[in-house]
């Protein structure tokens, strides 16, 4: 291998190499912004939905809600139940009542990604039936029950965003709210609600007369399909989802973000290559005479190439390298993300990806490298 | 007799450029014994260049044959003729062709990883190498901060590195002054005394008076051989050249 004379070569080209360095990192960390962002948010929906197991939800969308918005978006800001209908929903048999609840949902601060959870989500219910929303997560501070009408249990990432514990008093909608309890971390649907009673949500919000939504959960988990049959042959025109049918769509959701994720991908191993081709052709066309004094004197067109491929695979690994700071930097600054470790499988996976950049940028440089004749060595200047 | 160590029968070479055919070597017979030192002299475009990147497996001829030791040069691969060139035959250039980026110590080191020396004995021949043609003072120096002689002096120690059968110089003088010149010349020659083959091409006559045999071309062909014996002596070599019809 001749990597110590392809690092003298990039060193004696250090401007131009650090411009491609930073370039292949522009491009590298696209890929790892892109898909860290889509694949957290994936695992948050199958997480949201995972908790959703055994529950149905029941909504009344608008007529001009596009087909699968019913089951696909949880936090639908258009549904609206009356509570005549709500009660009935309610009262249906088969059901655990202490987990079966009508819910409010208004978003109180927007997520920087569109059709995304809230970054803080009211939600209406209850008192004594918070497991309808809440299911299986657990208290990591406090009860999370409603003792009184101004009390509010709060998502951990609600807890940090009103840096309250429980005892603490906040402030929603000019109103005060005593914190009875914090949630442990959750999927973003539960990390980001703020759970207060059903009817102060109803006061607070001026829908005295309507719900956004009721959770129905069976008593028995064989109950489930009776009680959809039940749900489409008496109440046809409202929205009822399980979670079965709500990864189904969100399955169409995923399927999205894979191909968007892979077309990100594609473009940013596209435009590296191209960028470490260029690079490395005018290397190559510089190092004519050098390349072929090594033919004349006896290196075999594997060391040529593994030349070309050094000084192709040290940019773009390099350029990996440093992409992971530069999307931590981007994440910091633009959305205020501070989960970074979940960059890490994502650039570890860029590391390959950075790799198979500097082999296919090698090919045509090192092809014309390979094919210098030794003559050319021998030509005079 | 031993057979020689290179060895050329009928060697052609044309070269062919926009439909004109350039017939730079025509016919040539040569045989070179091992541990000879033997100057290919001529004018401009005489072919002593093209007949010397044929001997060195560098250029295949366009008819004829060129055998290295025994072995028909065209009838080994391109790989093996580049093993050749790494193992068995060593280049001196008119102009160095030193790695720039490499010091003295890494452009003789590598023509030693070319040739598959493992890295403990790399290191100490190199150094060795060094010493032998005097430099070992320089060896952490680049290219750029030497002399055209102490140039060439790198160079002879990266040719000789792999102890080749047989030692190729093109011009080695020529970008010399005459006094690294001479000194270079004194060099090829306990070079070839040692028993090494050399085979150099020159239009310089002083450099010339230091081979065993003067071969004279032109146009192409072998026009004459004269030997030379006692010490160097440009005035002898002229007027032998002369006598060859130069």
């Amino acid at each position: 291998m001749l990597i110590d004379l392809a690092l003298k070569y990039i060193w004696r080209r250090r401007g131009r190499a650090l411009l491609t360095i930073f370039a292949v990192a522009v491009m590298v960390q696209l890929h790892i912004l892109a898909n860290s962002v889509l694949s957290t948010y994936r695992q948050d929906i199958q997480r949201q939905l995972a908790a959703f197991a055994g529950k149905v939800l029941v909504q009344r969308l608008p007529e001009d809600t596009p087909e699968g918005a019913a089951s696909g978006n949880f936090v639908n800001a258009h549904s609206s139940l009356d509570l005549a209908t709500a009660d009935a929903l309610l009262d249906l048999p088969g059901l655990d009542a202490q987990a079966s609840s009508a819910v409010l949902l208004a978003p109180l601060a927007r997520s920087p990604m569109p059709d995304t959870t809230p970054a803080l989500l009211l939600v209406g219910i209850t008192p004594g039936r918070e497991t309808a929303y809440l299911g299986v997560f657990q208290s990591a501070a406090g009860a999370l029950t409603l003792p009184d009408a101004h009390s509010a249990i709060l998502g951990a990432g609600a807890a940090e965003h009103f840096a309250a514990q429980p005892g603490a008093q906040i402030t929603l909608l000019g109103q005060a709210f005593t914190v009875a309890g914090v949630l442990e971390a959750a999927p973003s649907l539960f990390n980001n609600a703020v759970l207060i009673p059903l009817e102060t949500a109803q006061a607070l919000l001026g829908r005295e007369e309507t719900v956004s939504a009721v959770i129905l959960t069976a008593a028995q988990v064989e109950d489930m399909p009776g009680l959809q049959a039940q749900l489409a042959a008496q109440y046809p025109a409202l929205q009822a989802a399980t979670n079965e049918e709500m990864l189904r769509s969100a399955g169409t959701l995923m399927s999205q973000l894979d191909s968007l994720s892979s077309a990100i991908t594609a473009t940013a191993v596209g435009v590296g290559v191209v960028i470490i081709m260029i690079v490395v052709v005018q290397a190559v066309l510089e190092q004519r005479r050098e390349i072929g004094t090594l033919r004349a004197i006896g290196a075999h067109h594997w060391r040529i190439y593994s030349l070309v491929l050094s000084e192709a695979l040290v940019q773009s690994l390099l350029g990996a390298v440093l992409a992971l700071p530069i999307a931590v930097l981007i994440l910091r600054l633009a959305v205020g993300w501070d989960k970074f470790t979940t960059l890490l499988p994502t650039w570890l996976e860029s590391i390959g990806l950075a790799a198979l950049i500097g082999v296919l940028a090698s090919l045509l440089p090192a092809w014309q490298a390979v094919h210098i004749n030794p003559l050319e060595a021998l030509r005079y200047e | 007799m031993n057979p020689p160590i290179i060895e050329t029968k009928d060697v052609w070479k044309i070269y062919g450029s926009n439909g004109v055919a350039v017939e730079a070597v025509r016919g040539i017979d040569l045989a070179v014994q091992a541990g000879e030192f033997c100057a290919l002299v001529g004018p401009s475009g005489s072919g002593k260049s093209s007949l010397l990147h044929l001997l060195g497996a560098m250029d295949t001829p366009s008819r004829g044959e060129v055998i290295f030791a025994g072995r028909l040069l065209a009838q080994l691969s391109d790989a093996q003729r580049t093993d050749l060139r790494a193992r068995e035959i060593g280049f001196i250039f008119q102009t160095f062709n030193l790695l720039p980026m490499l010091t003295v110590w890494e452009n003789v080191e590598i023509a030693l990883r070319l040739g598959g020396v493992p890295l403990a004995e790399r290191k100490q021949r190199a150094s060795a190498l060094l010493a032998q043609v005097g430099l070992q003072e320089r060896a952490r120096h680049l290219p750029s901060s030497l002399s055209g002689g102490e140039r060439q002096r790198v160079a002879i120690a990266r040719a000789l590195a792999n102890r080749p059968r047989l030692l190729l110089a093109d011009e080695p003088t020529g970008n010399l002054d005459s006094q690294n010149g001479t000194d270079i010349m004194k060099m090829l020659r306990v070079i070839a005394e040692g028993g090494q083959t050399v085979v150099m091409v020159t239009h310089d006559f002083r450099a010339a008076s230091y081979a065993d045999r003067v071969i004279l071309l032109r146009d192409g062909r072998l026009r004459g051989e004269t030997h030379l014996e006692g010490a160097p002596d440009m005035q002898q070599t002229v007027e032998r050249l002369f006598q060859l019809g130069l």
